[in-house]
């Protein structure tokens, strides 16, 4: 499916059925990118994520990098209480406040759904409650919003693999065994009940170099090389499709991670990992039954003081921005926001 | 871009980072409790505690699961046939053990910041609910 052309992004005549999601920093930048353009999206899937800017829920050390970096870790992701999670009304707050985002009203009419493992012990669910209670709060209808919290699972997304870890376990490649896709329940929550999942997936696996969307930042975005998209076999031959999805992985997901060990890339130990979240997950095949493209941007990771992401995570905290006191990972000027969203710009010739 | 720093450096600065951070929960605890809490910050001061004692107790079993693991490697050399190999075995043991200090020493200190941080949240918003 996967050969070894590096082409550009084609253009497709789409519905504008456009949705979002992701797992852990993935599902957290889901949230911020899903607030930012909410008028380009009609849903989204919050695996294991908090809610919008959750990095500033309180001002916790004298520096804005180190605050943002402890609100994360400690506030957005490890509450040891649910009165210590983020504050919801406060995020609300600075969400109506927060410029250069669309129309928060748009979010009225959207699909959520958000998920959490009750073993999940790196993004834990009283993190994740606060994801559901802010779109609440936002007016998204508890119809709308399928919040699945009793499953024993951990920090992962769920596929039918026999080969993935077992279903409670918080270990990279967070991709565990609960014998049925997640990201098909994410799908048929956003786009209701349609044809089922295809046995294969015949269509065509897009490679394209992502620096043509980062433009400046290509010091500080943090991206791989290249991202890659899915283009169905009917929506190949049409050049018609439903929308596009964008599937954002997790830290230690994307296909370039490389873990650091002592301080040093271990490129002699590197996880096998590759395109497993692309291929095994179960996107691509609800996609080509469907109609949906499918697109995966790639983060990347770094350990110096230029940029500060040993992980490969998402930027949901601010480690992208031109000036660290000032992040501005939340808006549609957020540089990995941005490039995201010219990709679906590329791919919808123009949204 | 984070500047350049010397070890001494990043040591004192962090120092620094935790002593204003130290200052300000005094400084918030001091307002908390100027005026009578509401009854419900009892409860959830007890859950805090509850919950930290919990993390600790968790911590504290797996770092004893793990030393277990470690005594029971540790405590023959296998499949060291050739010279190299008996060397590679025994340097294993070694760095399983400075491996599992290192993890064991960041979790404690995770521990301890994650402890500190939510109950810094939680004091702040306490006492910006009374200053409302």
């Amino acid at each position: 499916m996967l050969d070894g052309q590096i082409t550009s992004l084609p253009n497709f005549e789409t519905e504008g059925l456009h949705s979002i999601s992701g797992l852990s920093s993935g599902a957290f930048m889901t949230v911020q990118m899903h607030i930012a353009h909410s008028a380009d999206f009609i849903g989204a899937g919050v695996i294991a994520g908090g809610p919008y800017r959750a990095a500033q829920s309180f001002r916790a050390a004298p520096t804005v990098p180190m605050s943002c970096i402890l609100n994360s870790l400690y506030v957005a992701m490890t509450p040891l209480t649910q009165a210590t999670a983020p504050n919801v009304d406060k995020l609300v707050g600075m969400a109506r406040e927060t410029p250069r985002i669309d129309a928060l009203d748009h979010l009225k009419k959207q699909k959520l759904y958000i998920f959490s493992g009750k073993s999940d012990a790196v993004v834990n669910p009283y993190a994740v409650r606060t994801t559901y209670e802010f779109y609440r709060a936002l007016g998204v209808p508890e119809t709308q919003i399928e919040f699945v919290t009793d499953i024993d699972a951990g920090h992962s997304i769920i596929t039918d693999n026999p080969e993935d870890s077992p279903l409670s376990t918080n270990r990279p490649p967070y991709i565990n065994f609960g014998g049925f896709f997640q990201s098909h329940h994410v799908l048929e929550h956003i786009y209701g009940k349609r044809k089922p999942p295809a046995k294969k997936a015949l269509g065509e696996m897009i490679r394209f170099y992502q620096a043509d969307f980062i433009g400046f930042a290509q010091d500080r975005a943090c991206m791989a090389e290249f991202g890659y998209a899915y283009i169905p076999s009917k929506v190949k031959k049409s050049g018609k499709a439903i929308g596009v999805h964008i599937a954002l992985h997790g830290c230690k997901q994307g296909y370039a991670f490389v873990d650091f060990v002592n301080g040093l890339e271990a490129t002699q130990a590197q996880p096998p990992y590759g395109d497993r979240y692309i291929t095994t997950t179960g996107y691509i095949e609800w996609a080509e039954a469907n109609d949906l493209i499918v697109l995966f941007p790639q983060a990347d990771g770094g350990d110096s003081n230029a940029v500060q992401n040993p992980d490969g995570c998402w930027d949901w905290w601010g480690y992208s921005a031109a000036d660290l006191a000032e992040p501005d990972y939340y808006t549609q000027d957020a540089v990995q926001i941005k490039a995201i969203h010219s990709m679906l710009e590329e791919l919808t010739n123009a949204v | 871009m984070q500047p350049k720093e010397t070890h001494i450096q990043a040591g004192a600065r962090l120092q620094q980072d935790h002593a204003l951070r130290a200052a300000d929960l005094v400084q918030n605890t001091a307002k908390f409790c100027s005026k009578p809490p509401e009854p419900e910050a009892f409860q959830e001061l007890g859950d805090l505690a509850q919950a930290s004692f919990k993390r600790a107790t968790a911590m504290q079993a797996s770092w004893i699961r793990a030393w277990g693991d470690w005594a029971a490697f540790s405590s023959s050399i296998q499949g060291a046939d050739t010279v190299p190999k008996y060397f590679d075995r025994l340097f294993n043991i070694v760095l399983q053990a400075e491996a599992q200090l290192a993890t064991q020493a960041q979790e404690a200190t995770e521990l301890m910041d994650n402890v500190g941080v939510s109950y810094a949240h939680w004091l702040a918003q306490k006492v910006e609910d009374k200053e409302n």
